[in-house]
């Protein structure tokens, strides 16, 4: 078996299990009313149906795998164009969603979001790339660098935990409209409270989540921003050329900024600040992957060839 | 401040704000070193700065002493104010008359109503009674000089004063009492403890200052002089610049433009813009490329507002780090204790637990890592101060950074050389200023000689890496220096650095029909951008030199030539230096070589070691800032503890971990006495109980 057969078998399992994910993640965000004594029963007996969170691992591990084969066969870091960072940040996502998620209260709703984005950046990754782009090769001479794999590693890191940490503070938003029914982890059974008590513990629980990975994120984001200055330095002689990518990493880090500031010293917990890590969500998200479309600057490795 | 002057505060008073001040003063920082008495504008009767209110009170000083004529205020400075620090604790706010001494001793009679009024009962006692006030405490050594305190060790106070402070009941109208102990240099240093009137009623000597300038009260002005409408001018700049809401406008402002930046393409040649922003048809209505070229919208990032604006962020930060967050810092590391049941709110947790005692939660807390402080039947403690530091130091860092950025924009030097292989430049002649303070470095005159150029390629023909062999001369012809460079990996010279950024290939050598070989210089035809790399070509004449009629030859790399007929049609490729001659239009060529030039990208950038540093320092305390700050404050009132925990980024582990906490305190169980006591009461006089006889 070469390497290709061997990569995409580890890809459809990935699909596969991200595809579970994301159903049995959905059904139980959907049908775990606590109050419904069937279903509680129906829990009890068939517990491994439950397990969304396991398929969220398998798919993680592949992911790994996947990655990790790339770098043996290449010989260089996978992370020399936009589908090998996509993988990064599907495979951060799955970690970081997983490793945040500590609390047995919101996780089934958290995995549901996790499972579904990464699904998403997965299959778009995997159908709708070119196929040039997805066989592994060799780097041009400007990433030819220890320092590609200090700053992308680092960056995509910060990308996956900002990205995880403004979805749930989407679920936040959404929740807290009152219009959607709390869905408590069936695991959560045990702990008895009133319906308001839920709806609190659930929405701070939430937020507890959504900020301590915005945190996260955001130290990984400054590293990373400051590990690409020094490169660019040390490459072009210039750790700042106002390039559009650098522009909007900037950008993003200042939103963010924005949002740490308000929650400390105006107090904005709850809702508002959930408003601004959304507006966060944006930011990153044009600054990670709608400049790839814009088709200029220093850091266009992804759809056009650098110039040198 | 408050002092002695018989002029100004009737002895009843001024035994009044004495002792308030005595019992107080511990609250606040150190070194008061000129206080200065509230007045129209407001300042922190403690820190003499400048001070940020919300309700301001219109306060009059006239001669007869303080009269205040609007009750809700709480003048005291933001470092203060955001530790809920200042005369009443907690985050009042506005809450009505709590001040200090000032405020309540307003001259005479009316005085000792406000005091009794206005003080409210957290320290029980009116200005008045001075006889009901807690003698002061006693500090074992200035903490400030402390150094490290032992980090879990915990500092009690006794409550003994020193014996100066004493003479704040004498009753003597000049006292000046040395509340706090020790001074920086660890003697007491009493002032006159007898009744002679201090010669200029020299304010409290309070932790740390000993020497205090003239006593300035009686001129309702912020200070003397000169410089007082300057010093007014910057101290009020610097409160309206510290704002964080305008700190937080300005950083989206500069994000929205940088934005705008990646949209509008920036540092295009002039035809660029005429082309696509044509006036007949303007984008939005008005953006032709008129407006656009005078809104400055082709080099945002160097425009004049753009920089102002950088520059009014960093003066923003620098009033913010100055003004609000070095004060807090001094702050925090001091102790605040609760008095009183009511001030336990604006916490992450409350919890009061019958019986217990506040000294069992002591060790407990140390063993967590805790600082504790006690004090009777109050505790205070904190840990990861860390935490409350880390964002001083990125501001810190910001700024340096844009320091360094600043000093790099105004006195590097810049510029692109491309030299073909085997010829030289003088690094004076390549390198521009890029600001008005540039001043050319002393390697201006060497000459850097390019040995040779070559590039290595992957096995599947793509460009690997290029090399460029190069040495410094100087002007007496001997080598200094020596490196091969490639991408990555730049060569550095006195300063000055040169990286390898760009290739070329200048010229063909060629022979045609065995003759003697020549040079032919090779031009651009595509600079590769959107296409898997560059184009030369070059025109080899084979016709009469009245006619144009010759042969192209066009190559990408070193690797191979592509030939093209005088009719346009392709003839052959051949590899430079195979030997192998091609027949065109009747004349057998023989490539011989391509000559490459190597683009080099030189810099001088004095600002760089700022930057780095800013760099360095932003990374570490970014993560110091994510330690957690968590204060933990407790009270005996009433028979049970009262414990309120506050943290900065432990929010959802903290109710777990106190709840462990809160289990291992023992619970005193009423002694038998006390059993039968309230047995009793609960049963009347009849005592039916079954109690034990005595």
């Amino acid at each position: 078996m070469n390497y290709f057969e061997f990569e995409s078998i580890l890809q459809n399992g990935c699909f596969i299990s991200l595809f579970c994910a994301t159903l049995f993640s959905w059904w139980e965000t959907t049908f775990t009313n606590v109050f419904n004594k069937k279903i509680i029963f129906y829990y009890q007996k068939n517990k491994f149906l439950f397990q969304s969170r396991l398929f969220v691992w398998f798919s993680s591990l592949f992911l790994g795998t996947i990655l990790i084969t790339r770098w043996f066969i290449s010989q260089h870091a996978p992370l020399s164009n936009l589908y090998e960072s996509l993988l990064w940040l599907c495979w951060g996502i799955l970690t970081f969603g997983l490793l945040g998620n500590q609390s047995e209260i919101t996780h089934s709703s958290v995995v549901a979001v996790i499972s579904s984005s990464a699904l998403l950046i997965n299959g778009f990754a995997n159908l709708s790339l070119p196929l040039s782009m997805r066989t592994p090769s060799y780097l041009i001479p400007a990433l030819q660098s220890n320092w590609l794999l200090m700053h992308v590693s680092v960056m995509m890191l910060s990308y996956s935990c900002l990205f995880f940490g403004s979805l749930v503070s989407l679920i936040f938003l959404a929740v807290s409209k009152k219009k959607l029914e709390i869905s408590f982890s069936l695991q959560f059974l045990n702990h008895m409270l009133l319906e308001k008590e839920k709806n609190i513990l659930f929405l701070k629980t939430l937020d507890q989540i959504s900020v301590r990975s915005i945190t996260t994120g955001f130290c990984l984001l400054t590293i990373g921003i400051l590990s690409g200055a020094v490169w660019a330095n040390e490459a072009w002689g210039s750790y700042w050329s106002w390039d559009p990518k650098e522009t909007w990493a900037f950008i993003t880090w200042l939103v963010f900024a924005t949002y740490l500031h308000f929650r400390v010293f105006q107090r904005w917990e709850g809702f508002r600040s959930a408003i601004l890590a959304s507006f966060g969500l944006i930011t990153l998200w044009i600054c990670y992957f709608g400049l790839n479309w814009l088709g200029q600057g220093l850091h266009t490795y992804g759809l056009f060839t650098n110039k040198i | 401040m408050m002092a002695s002057t018989a002029s100004l505060l009737t002895p009843h008073a001024a035994k009044a704000a004495q002792s308030w001040l005595s019992q107080n003063a511990n609250l606040c920082t150190t070194s008061h070193s000129s206080p200065q008495p509230l007045f129209i504008g407001g300042s922190c009767p403690f820190r003499g700065r400048a001070s940020r209110r919300r309700n301001a009170a219109i306060v009059r000083w006239d001669s007869g002493g303080l009269k205040q004529t609007s009750s809700s205020f709480e003048d005291i400075c933001q470092g203060c104010r955001l530790q809920g620090l200042g005369f009443g604790l907690g985050s009042g706010k506005g809450r009505g008359l709590r001040r200090g001494p000032v405020a309540e001793v307003v001259g005479g009679q009316e005085g000792a109503q406000a005091g009794a009024s206005g003080r409210g009962s957290s320290n029980g006692a009116s200005g008045v009674k001075v006889a009901n006030v807690p003698p002061p405490l006693k500090i074992q050594g200035d903490r400030t000089q402390n150094g490290g305190p032992n980090q879990n060790g915990v500092k009690l106070f006794n409550g003994e004063g020193d014996g100066v402070s004493g003479s704040a009941t004498n009753g003597s109208a000049a006292n000046v009492s040395v509340s706090n102990g020790a001074p920086a240099n660890g003697a007491k240093q009493p002032l006159n403890g007898n009744a002679k009137q201090a010669p200029n009623g020299k304010p409290a000597a309070l932790v740390g200052s000993t020497t205090e300038p003239p006593n300035r009260i009686q001129a309702p002005q912020f200070g003397n002089g000169v410089l007082a409408l300057p010093q007014r001018l910057w101290r009020r700049t610097l409160r309206s610049l510290s704002s964080l809401e305008l700190a937080i406008g300005t950083l989206l402002t500069v994000a929205a433009l940088s934005a705008l930046g990646t949209v509008v393409e920036q540092n295009k040649s002039y035809q660029f813009y005429i082309n696509n922003y044509p006036e007949e048809n303007p984008s939005f209505g008005f953006l032709s490329w008129k407006v656009l070229l005078d809104l400055e919208l082709d080099h945002i990032y160097t425009s004049w507002w753009f920089l102002s604006l950088l520059a009014f962020l960093a003066a923003c930060l620098m009033a913010c780090t100055s003004t609000r967050q070095l004060p807090m810092a001094k702050v925090a590391r001091r102790w605040r204790f609760l008095k009183s049941k009511a001030q336990f709110r604006d916490m992450d947790i409350i919890e009061e637990l019958p019986r217990a005692k506040a000294a069992d939660l002591v060790p407990m807390l140390t063993t967590k890592g805790y600082e504790v402080f006690m004090k009777g039947p109050a505790v205070y403690a904190f840990r990861g101060l860390a935490g409350k530091l880390g964002p001083i130091g990125v501001h810190i860092g910001l700024i340096l950074t844009m320091a360094g950025c600043a000093y790099s924009a105004t006195a590097g030097f810049d510029g692109s050389s491309m030299t073909p292989q085997g010829q030289e430049f003088f690094i004076g002649d390549i390198l521009k200023p890029v600001g008005i303070l540039s001043r050319m470095p002393a390697a201006e005159q060497y000459r850097v000689h390019v040995n040779n150029f070559s590039i290595d390629y992957m096995p599947n023909g793509n460009v690997n890496q290029y090399y460029s062999d190069l040495s410094i001369v100087d002007l007496n012809d001997n080598e200094v220096y020596h490196k091969m460079i490639k991408v990555n990996d730049p060569l550095r010279y006195g300063g000055v650095t040169m990286y390898q950024t760009d290739w070329n290939l200048a010229s063909l050598q060629a022979r045609v029909d065995g003759g003697a070989p020549f040079r032919l210089p090779m031009a651009i035809l595509d600079d590769g951008v959107g296409k898997t790399g560059k184009l030369f070509g070059t025109f080899l004449r084979t016709g009469p030199a009245e006619e144009p009629r010759g042969v192209s030859l066009v190559a990408r790399d070193f690797l191979s030539v592509a030939i093209y007929g005088p009719d346009g049609n392709f003839v052959g490729v051949r590899r430079p230096g195979s030997n192998k001659p091609i027949t065109v239009d009747g004349k057998d060529i023989v490539i011989e070589e391509l000559i490459g030039a190597t683009g080099m990208q030189l810099k001088y950038d004095p600002g760089v070691p700022f930057v780095y540093a800013g760099f360095g320092t932003l990374i570490v305390t970014v993560i110091v800032s994510q330690v957690s700050h968590d204060q933990l404050w407790a009270l005996e009132e009433g028979g049970a503890l009262i414990v309120g925990a506050r943290s900065t980024k432990n929010k959802q582990s903290l109710p777990g971990d106190l709840d462990f906490l809160f289990d291992a305190l023992p619970e005193y169980l009423p002694s038998e006495e006390e059993g039968r006591s309230m047995e009793r009461a609960a049963s009347g006089r009849n005592g039916k109980k079954a109690s034990v006889a005595r």
